[in-house]
């Protein structure tokens, strides 16, 4: 029964370590914000990966994320005969949450994940100790270019993945559902606001920081060689995904 | 640059590395630590520019205690102290050339220009001529170690911090390295601090011996002195360590 309170305590004392943590990494990376300038070499290194380097993943999954509603909401549309409404749920779904949502889950599995092990394997190595020994500040060199990288280009690729889901949609819905192209988007358009659109980069906009704080924290407290190097990996990918889902809550609930 | 430390304890959970340890540490002289392996040198090493902080104890670095420091406060020192890491210390993501000029980079020491030539210069210094393109993963523990340097003096240091140097090396790139420690030196009069069980280098280089045994310094002698010491302890360390090295001679 003590051994079983313990792990409850140290459960619980890590969550608090962690909060507390990366919410001063969070504060840092805001401080150290003012030297993006001066750091725009690494900035523009860590914006490609997000961006450029995650386009043909995010043009997969956005595609047949598109695709998939439309097929999945068209068929039970059309037996209501309501299969020319396919657009705006597609739209909207897509905007609303799944976009932002799916977008935000393959950059955390695929860039999360990398610079969690990356910055997790410097620590363990003793390459952020030569860091800290020449003077030079580990967030401002390792996290901010991260943190500023994933909050600018998330939106991008959500607004990319997105507009690629529709066509997706429209793809199913023309050759499939038989609605028009034209009935298609006008569905669309008309169903769309503005307030779904700020509510999709509001979202897009935390998920980023949430992924670049997450896995960039999990790197730099990486400890125990390479089998820490794993764990911190495991846990960025996890952390990121779970707070998404909570974010994306509290989001919908209050600005939506 | 002159450091005392002063009754300094370090733990980590239950494992108390340092109690109660005390070091001088005089300008322009080559110190040296001795100890077994796990005796918690490297932890005395990293308190000198602040990477580790004691639990409680002073460190005073020309006259400052450094410890009640924050942080942010600790930068400008740091780039007065170079720390030689045993793994070379160098991001594996960026060129031996890129490696050599980070610190004139990042801290704006030199005109972009001048720089390929600045780590043309300290790479030729330590024997590295044509390096510059290579990546740290391609090339040997030693010649890391070297690029270490060459980094580490392009910030012109007052204090230079060695762990393990000559660790993991063959008998005369280990000469190299002694005989590069020694030349910095001498001719740069930088404050040098080493850590090893490597008694060649120990009697080679030393102005002063410490021995850690236990979590503090039991003696301070020069290296003759120390040689011939009549401290079991020492003894012991010394008939171990030369036992060691014959068999790996052998």
């Amino acid at each position: 029964m003590i051994t079983f309170l313990k792990r409850i305590e140290a459960i619980f004392t890590d969550i608090f370590d962690s909060t507390g943590g990366m919410l001063l990494l969070l504060m840092q990376c805001l401080i150290e914000v003012k030297f993006v300038l001066s750091s725009a070499r690494r900035v523009l290194r860590q914006m490609l990966e997000v961006g450029w380097n995650t386009l043909p993943l995010a043009s997969m999954i956005g595609m047949f994320t598109g695709m998939i509603t439309s097929l999945q909401t068209g068929v039970e549309l059309k037996n209501l005969g309501l299969q020319q409404q396919i657009g705006a749920i597609v739209g909207l779904s897509l905007v609303r949450e799944m976009g932002p949502v799916f977008t935000a889950f393959i950059v955390a599995a695929r860039v999360g994940a990398s610079w969690a092990a990356e910055i997790g394997a410097m620590s363990v190595s003793e390459e952020i100790d030569a860091l800290r020994s020449l003077g030079i500040r580990p967030v401002r060199f390792l996290a901010m270019p991260r943190f500023v990288a994933a909050v600018t280009m998330q939106p991008l690729l959500t607004i990319y993945s997105i507009v690629v889901g529709i066509w997706g949609g429209a793809l199913v819905s023309v050759n499939y559902l038989r609605v028009s192209q034209r009935v298609y988007y006008k569905r669309l358009f008309d169903a769309l606001k503005t307030q779904d659109i700020i509510l999709c980069l509001w979202k897009t906009l935390v998920f980023g920081a949430i992924l670049s704080i997450v896995s960039c924290y999990s790197g730099l407290t990486t400890e125990n060689g390479a089998e820490g190097v794993g764990r911190s990996t495991m846990r960025s990918v996890v952390i990121s995904l779970s707070l998404f889902l909570v974010a994306d809550y509290f989001i919908t609930r209050f600005l939506g | 640059m002159k450091i005392e430390v002063k009754n300094i304890y370090k733990s980590f959970g239950d494992n108390h590395v340092l109690k109660d340890l005390n070091l001088t540490i005089p300008e322009g002289k080559i110190t040296v630590i001795v100890g077994g392996s796990g005796s918690g040198k490297s932890v005395l090493l990293k308190h000198l520019p602040g990477l580790l902080r004691p639990d409680s104890g002073n460190i005073i670095v020309d006259g400052r205690d450094i410890v009640p420091l924050p942080e942010t406060a600790l930068f400008p020192l740091r780039q007065r102290i170079a720390v030689i890491f045993q793994s070379g210390g160098l991001l594996s993501s960026l060129t031996v050339g890129d490696n050599v000029a980070l610190g004139l980079v990042e801290h704006r020491l030199a005109k972009r220009d001048k720089i390929p030539e600045i780590v043309r210069e300290k790479l030729s210094l330590v024997r590295l001529e044509g390096k510059e393109s290579e990546m740290p993963g391609n090339i040997s523990v030693g010649m890391r170690k070297r690029v270490s340097i060459a980094r580490a003096l392009t910030l012109h240091p007052d204090l230079i911090l060695y762990d393990e140097p000559t660790a993991g090396l063959d008998p005369p790139m280990a000469e190299n390295i002694d005989d590069l420690i020694l030349r910095l030196s001498r001719e740069l009069r930088v404050t040098s601090v080493m850590v090893t069980h490597d008694l060649t280098s120990v009697f080679k280089l030393a102005d002063t011996v410490n021995m850690l045994h236990e979590g503090c310094i039991i003696e301070s002698l020069p290296p003759e002195e120390f040689k011939n010491s009549k401290n079991q302890i020492i003894q012991n360390f010394i008939r171990r360590e030369y036992h060691a090295a014959a068999i790996m001679i052998l």
